[in-house]
């Protein structure tokens, strides 16, 4: 590919590949695909990196990762996926409520349907409006909201039984 | 307490603090990129020289043979939907019919999308055949075609097993090679050849020294048919029986039920479609010949309704249609393990007096374990050869009796009746999905 820079690529992956690994940890169900996805959104950004790294590649990639997490995960309802790779989790400590309702969310987090769980990560990791998560999921701003909603009133339903627990 | 999305973004910080990309995360980019770029071009070089030199995508994905590959360039052996084999070893018959995978496809809102998949058949002039009744021996090469058998990891189990996946990857481009599923009977090679084709070879383990030389014989010759939901242009199984009206079928479109034109349409059709269903009838698919998994012809038609939302309910119909199949509940276990029923059910007998099995599953694994709905699926004995399966999830279970009820095979034969088991068939006020046509068939 002609005019790739491959520099330019090198320090966009150096500059914004932890803030993309990050966010593919918690689009996918399994933290360890968040590897995988992450790589294969770049690979596909690097496919095109001629065209596209005059501007800001990143809301591009972003929006390759979401794309791909949901796609993968319809295709897993079919067949039964078992991971290859881990990431390091880190272990469980001793903690206090606060630690364990946070545990729980990210639990429930997990257990949405990919593109509520899209949603929520779009808008409040990602700090999207409604309209950029949108435009970035392929999806009309109804969508957002109404996805939204339900995966916070799921949400919502996991921090209510967490306080019952505790008394 | 603090509102939830605060906590929520607390919690999302917190879970990624640890985070941290490998080092040269760029490097592996890059070089995943060489690799697909690599397979594109041998790929490519491939499809356009296919004469005179071997598919490179397999001379380098399989380890060479100890035998010497052909000199010259072999006369066209045998094709399955594009693609050549110009070495057959002796002593197998093409079956006549190919087959279409059981893994067709996948299920989205859009319907069956993904790939398609023919299969060659090609047995020994010995039959064996297991206890199941699926062939075993053999050759059997499947095509994968479709943007989405670009992602090996994504198909690769479907091509195994339900829930086994290599344990590595031998080379950058094979997918897999050995046995699996515990199939010890039949060894696989897989591999992608292009971005949107992937070629499973099985053959029997008595082959095992002829695989190699198969698979180096193998060369693309062409785009393939691609199609997958046109039975018309198959012939129909001939002998007359209850599966030869299938023909009609011409295409897919929305509704309630299936539409007008499928009138002849050799399945089931379902009188009871619940409202939550709001999505309509969105996809039938029907298969003819099941690869590797029985020894004679069936087709197997499925229907889904859904609704729009990703947690709403769905209904998915699965008839399945053989001459030689089951003939009477006693007979129903083999063929339940041949289409993946789930162990844990218990025996059932439907609203209308059929015998059948019942489940508390949805057909679909759902991706949300815990927060699932339930789901729950009955298979039942239609009539002798006829078995259907009904699997619905979410609010749906409630309405299980009402739906199963409806159902009514288009064109019950003369043994219609032969499966109830002593009692009436029950009267159900039809839902307001009806067509007055239907009615005459009921």
């Amino acid at each position: 590919v002609g005019s790739r820079d491959d520099g330019s690529f090198e320090a966009f992956v150096a500059a914004r590949g932890a803030a993309l690994l990050r966010t593919a940890r918690l689009l996918c169900r399994e933290p360890e695909d968040a590897e995988d996805m992450c790589q294969a959104a770049l690979e596909r950004a690097y496919r095109s990196w001629p065209r596209i790294q005059e501007d800001n590649p990143e809301p591009y990639v972003r929006r390759i990762l979401v794309n791909l997490v949901i796609s993968r995960s319809r295709r897993a309802k079919l067949i039964s996926f078992v991971a290859l790779g881990s990431l390091d989790r880190p272990a469980p400590e001793a903690h206090g409520p606060g630690v364990e309702l946070r545990g729980e969310l990210m639990k429930g987090l997990r257990a949405l349907s990919p593109r509520q769980r899209a949603v929520l990560v779009l808008r409040y990791w990602e700090d999207m409006s409604e309209a950029q998560a949108a435009e970035a999921l392929g999806v009309s701003v109804g969508t957002v909201k109404a996805q939204a909603s339900r995966g916070l009133a799921r949400l919502r339903d996991v921090v209510d039984a967490d306080l019952a627990r505790r008394g | 307490m603090r509102d939830l999305e605060s906590v929520l973004r607390e919690a999302m910080a917190e879970d990624v603090a640890a985070v941290i990309p490998p080092p040269d995360l760029a490097g592996q980019v890059r070089a995943r990129h060489v690799r697909h770029q690599r397979m594109r071009v041998a790929a490519a070089l491939a499809a356009a020289a296919v004469i005179v030199v071997a598919v490179p995508v397999a001379t380098t994905v399989v380890r060479q043979q100890a035998g010497p590959p052909p000199a010259e360039p072999a006369p066209a052996v045998d094709e399955v939907d594009g693609v050549r084999l110009t070495y057959l070893p002796d002593g197998l018959r093409r079956d006549p019919v190919d087959g279409m995978d059981f893994f067709d496809g996948e299920m989205t809102e859009a319907g069956w999308t993904g790939w398609t998949a023919r299969t060659g058949r090609w047995n020994p002039d010995t039959d064996h055949i297991d206890q199941f009744g699926r062939y075993y021996g053999g050759l059997r090469v499947t095509v994968f075609r479709g943007e989405q058998v670009a992602d090996p990891t994504t198909l690769a189990p479907a091509l195994h097993g339900w829930d086994e996946r290599p344990a590595e990857w031998p080379d950058e481009h094979v997918v897999f090679r050995g046995n699996a599923g515990g199939e010890r009977q039949w060894l696989n090679v897989v591999w992608q050849a292009d971005d949107d084709l992937v070629l499973r070879v099985r053959i029997g383990d008595d082959l095992e020294h002829e695989l190699d030389r198969v698979i180096e014989g193998v060369r693309i010759v062409g785009s393939g048919d691609r199609l997958i939901v046109d039975p018309g242009r198959e012939p129909p199984p001939a002998g007359g029986g209850l599966c030869d009206r299938a023909t009609n079928l011409a295409a897919i479109s929305s509704g309630p039920l299936p539409p007008a034109e499928w009138d002849e349409f050799g399945g089931a059709i379902v009188h009871h479609v619940p409202d939550a269903l709001e999505g309509g009838f969105s996809e039938a698919l029907p298969s003819r010949g099941l690869s590797d998994w029985l020894a004679e012809e069936w087709w197997m038609y499925s229907y889904r309704w859904s609704s729009p939302g990703d947690d709403d309910p769905s209904m998915l119909l699965f008839v399945y249609c053989a001459d030689w199949g089951p003939q009477d509940a006693g007979q129903m276990a083999n063929f339940a393990s041949t289409i993946g029923w789930p162990d844990q059910s218990q025996p059932y007998t439907t609203p209308t007096g059929r015998p059948g099995l019942v489940a508390d599953s949805h057909f679909l694994p759902s991706d949300l374990p815990g927060a699932a709905p339930p789901g729950r699926q009955v298979l039942w004995l239609e009539q002798p050869g006829v078995m259907i399966r009904m699997s619905v999830d979410g609010s749906l279970v409630s309405e299980l009796d009402e739906i199963l009820a409806s159902v009514r095979l288009r064109h019950p034969g003369p043994d219609a009746t032969a499966t109830e088991a002593g009692s009436a068939p029950v009267h159900v006020a039809l839902a307001g999905h009806e067509r007055s046509d239907d009615l005459e068939h009921l």
